[in-house]
């Protein structure tokens, strides 16, 4: 039985289950000392551990699970449901909606660990793919695929319809794409890239194919999302107009967002350095990566990175620029390359685990880290 | 140029270059992200140019930092209580850039530059190139890894205390007994040199049947103990002043092991959270993580390792009330080698990665606000 178990899974698929499960309880631990060690509280082991990390979104999807959508709400219909409705199924399971999320988070990111070693191992070789992954989980954001926030979910779907397309499943492709935008905005991107990746497939066999259609049933999942947003204020729109009231953003050239997260570099220390220099120094990071991705990279991944860049940076105020970053997965190919190099393997390691760390233990706290 | 720039890159092996690439990056990226985690917790930007550095100037630095300046004194309330290596390492180089902390910082990162070094090709004796990376890779990013780089004594004494047991495997027994009794001008601990040099003697012995008079350098070792007693009857008029002042300074006495992890326990269940975390738990942890690394190390390792990690653990944890065992397991080197050889599977690898360095960045951010993290 247990055999059986093992081979469903190929040795490295286990390796980075490994890795995430361990991840994860090292990340547990790591909040609960911080926020022990800062704000003078007693975190009990248990449930406790996972309540520290109940923080901004996190609550709003909670409540979403838990309520459903509101007009009286605030946010009204501002969050994308499939990440709230799958906590609300498995709340049914555990009885818990807090626990129900971390589940949901969880389950997702092994999917999405595994399905990216995959794409990996499919370009290059199972060395680069390892290492991939090993990045993805330990970039400075990388908190955010354990807990209750869309980017595990979101991820998983993004890179299972990327991967389908690349095995010729477009079906696959369409149906997980549809998901994938019924979880997070930046979704759309993947019309683009999995258009870019038919075209590619024309280009090489010059061969059309009727399955290349399936791209179109993306959009269904986006319209889930309007027809949420007219059911609970009557305008499907509603969630442009709210952006502007809720976060004071609206659509833009990339450099005015860039030069306003450099002026606030001048904010106090603090604002200074997260909604300054982070968000400004992870917008180069995507920009740099964007460009390199056209000339490392197959053009549907180039595609992915350069999409959600001009999508995330083209506002009038860049917010959670580092969280974004995380889900344009293909840095991790390229940072997978550069690792190659013992020493650079070293830095972004390095990097990437001080900061995770330290923008943990300021979640943890319930300050704002993207 | 390019053949100046050749002979420079020749004077070390390809990986004894990647290690001291390793030290420098390390060194940079903590000093970036100390200062950053101050202005992000404090509220407070660093002053002026150098401002950051000041930021590693807390607990023990500071001490030897006076020391370094002003000399022992028995006015101080601290007497004779450090050992004096490291603060005349600093005091000399400061005769030449005028600054104490700065000079403190460069004694410590040539320190580490050579510990790096030899325990890479120490390691290398007996094991692979890999093995040997992996070992210095995780003792330069162990959770309290950030006092090899402030004015701390480890680096010094890990590079002294290193290089002596480097040199009695290379049976250069002269510089093993120099090196070790300068290890012992530093550190407390250097004391546990004696029975390890005397273990790697007694087994070239067993091996090859022959002794060797220069295993009698061993004897040079306490002239370095020798210095702290005359400094301690020079500063307080009785040279063991330091053994009454550990009870009145710190309120610790020599006991049973278990006592001072069962007080550990109790600190964990009783005290406030925050001291709970640090002074009980990380402390016990430590305490448990070193008590298996002496195991395996008897298991795994050459006696002389295992017996530096044994003798090294009696000492730290046969106290009262266990103090600082984060910082003590970094001198507990053969740690990082079975640490090495763990990291031969993947997973293991990755785990103790993330654990040093997840813990590396809490311990120095509090280090940084001046908090207690050991």
């Amino acid at each position: 039985m247990l055999l059986r178990v093992i081979g469903w899974f190929a040795r490295d698929d286990w390796l980075v289950i490994g890795w995430a499960l361990g991840i994860k309880v090292l990340l547990l631990a790591l909040g609960a000392a911080s926020y022990q060690a800062f704000e003078e509280e007693d975190v009990p082991f248990g449930r406790p551990w996972l309540e520290i990390w109940n923080q901004w979104d996190a609550v709003h999807f909670l409540r979403l699970a838990e309520f459903g959508y509101s007009a009286a709400d605030k946010f009204q219909a501002w969050f994308y449901p499939l990440y709230p409705w799958c906590i609300r199924f498995f709340s049914y399971v555990s009885g818990d909606f807090l626990i129900a999320s971390f589940v949901v988070s969880g389950i997702a990111l092994l999917f999405a660990v595994v399905i990216l070693r995959r794409v990996a191992a499919v370009e290059w070789n199972a060395t680069i793919a390892r290492r991939t992954v090993y990045f993805f989980l330990i970039f400075p954001t990388a908190y955010v695929l354990h807990i209750g926030y869309t980017e595990s979910l979101f991820l998983a779907l993004a890179i299972g319809a990327i991967f389908a397309a690349r095995k010729e499943y477009w079906w696959l492709a369409g149906v997980l794409g549809a998901f994938s935008w019924m979880t997070r905005a930046n979704a759309i991107v993947l019309l683009p890239a999995l258009a870019v990746e038919a075209g590619q497939q024309w280009f090489t066999g010059r061969r059309w194919r009727w399955q290349w259609l399936w791209i179109a049933l993306v959009p269904a999942g986006f319209a889930v999302y309007l027809f949420l947003n007219w059911r609970i204020s009557g305008d499907p729109f509603a969630f442009l107009r709210m952006r502007k009231q809720l976060f004071h953003m609206s659509f833009s050239w990339p450099w005015l967002g860039i030069a306003d997260a450099f002026r606030n570099v001048r904010r106090a220390p603090n604002e200074g350095e997260i909604v300054g220099t982070q968000e400004a120094f992870f917008t180069v990071l995507g920009f740099v990566c964007a460009v390199a991705s056209w000339f490392k990279l197959r053009p549907v991944y180039a595609t992915w990175v350069t999409g959600n860049w001009i999508l995330l940076a083209s506002v009038t105020f860049i917010e959670s620029m580092p969280r974004y970053a995380l889900t344009m997965f293909p840095i991790f190919f390229l940072f997978a390359f550069v690792g190659d190099n013992r020493f650079w393997n070293a830095v972004i390691t390095i990097w990437s685990l001080l900061l995770l760390a330290l923008f943990s233990g300021l979640f943890v706290r319930g300050w704002w880290v993207f | 140029m390019r053949e100046a720039w050749g002979r420079i890159t020749r004077l070390l092996p390809h990986d004894d270059w990647l290690v001291v690439g390793w030290v420098f990056a390390i060194r940079v990226l903590l000093f970036i992200f100390g200062s950053k985690s101050y202005q992000i917790l404090e509220n407070k930007r660093t002053v002026g140019w150098f401002g950051w550095v000041d930021l590693w100037n807390r607990w023990d630095a500071d001490q030897y930092l006076k020391l370094a300046k002003s000399g022992y004194t028995s006015a101080s309330e601290w007497k004779a209580w450090l050992y004096p290596l490291y603060p005349w390492c600093v005091r000399m180089v400061a005769f030449l850039n005028g600054n104490y902390l700065a000079s403190a910082l460069i004694v410590s990162a040539i320190a580490l530059l050579v510990a790096a070094v030899v325990l890479r090709r120490l390691v290398q004796i007996d094991f692979s190139p890999e093995v040997a990376l992996r070992s210095v890779w995780f003792f330069l990013i162990f959770p309290t890894a950030y006092f090899l780089h402030a004015p701390y004594t480890e680096s010094l004494f890990l590079a002294l205390a290193i290089g002596s047991v480097f040199a009695a495997r290379r049976e250069r027994w002269w510089l093993a007994g120099i090196l070790g009794a300068f290890a012992w001008m530093t550190r407390a601990n250097g004391i546990v040199l004696l029975p390890t040099l005397a273990v790697e003697a007694a087994y070239q012995f067993w091996k090859t049947k022959r002794w060797s008079w220069r295993w009698l350098w061993i004897a040079l070792v306490p002239v370095g103990f020798g210095v702290y007693l005359l400094l301690n009857w020079r500063v307080t008029g009785d040279p063991f002043a330091f053994l009454k002042m550990r009870g009145q300074l710190f309120h610790l006495s020599f006991s049973w092991p278990w006592r001072g992890m069962g007080g550990a326990i109790g600190i964990m269940m009783d005290w406030k959270p925050g001291q709970a975390e640090m002074v009980g738990a990380q402390e016990f942890l430590f305490g448990l993580l070193g008590l298996i690394g002496v195991v395996a190390s008897w298991i795994k390792l050459r006696p002389i390792y295992a017996m530096w990690m044994t003798g090294n653990w009696l000492l730290f944890a046969s106290v009262t009330f266990l103090e600082s065992m984060p910082r003590y397991t970094l001198t507990m080197f053969p740690i990082f080698i079975l640490f090495g050889l763990a990291g031969g599977n993947r997973f293991w690898r990755v785990l103790i990665t993330v654990w040093s360095l997840l813990f590396l960045a809490l311990f120095t951010s509090l280090f940084m606000r001046g908090w207690w993290a050991f």
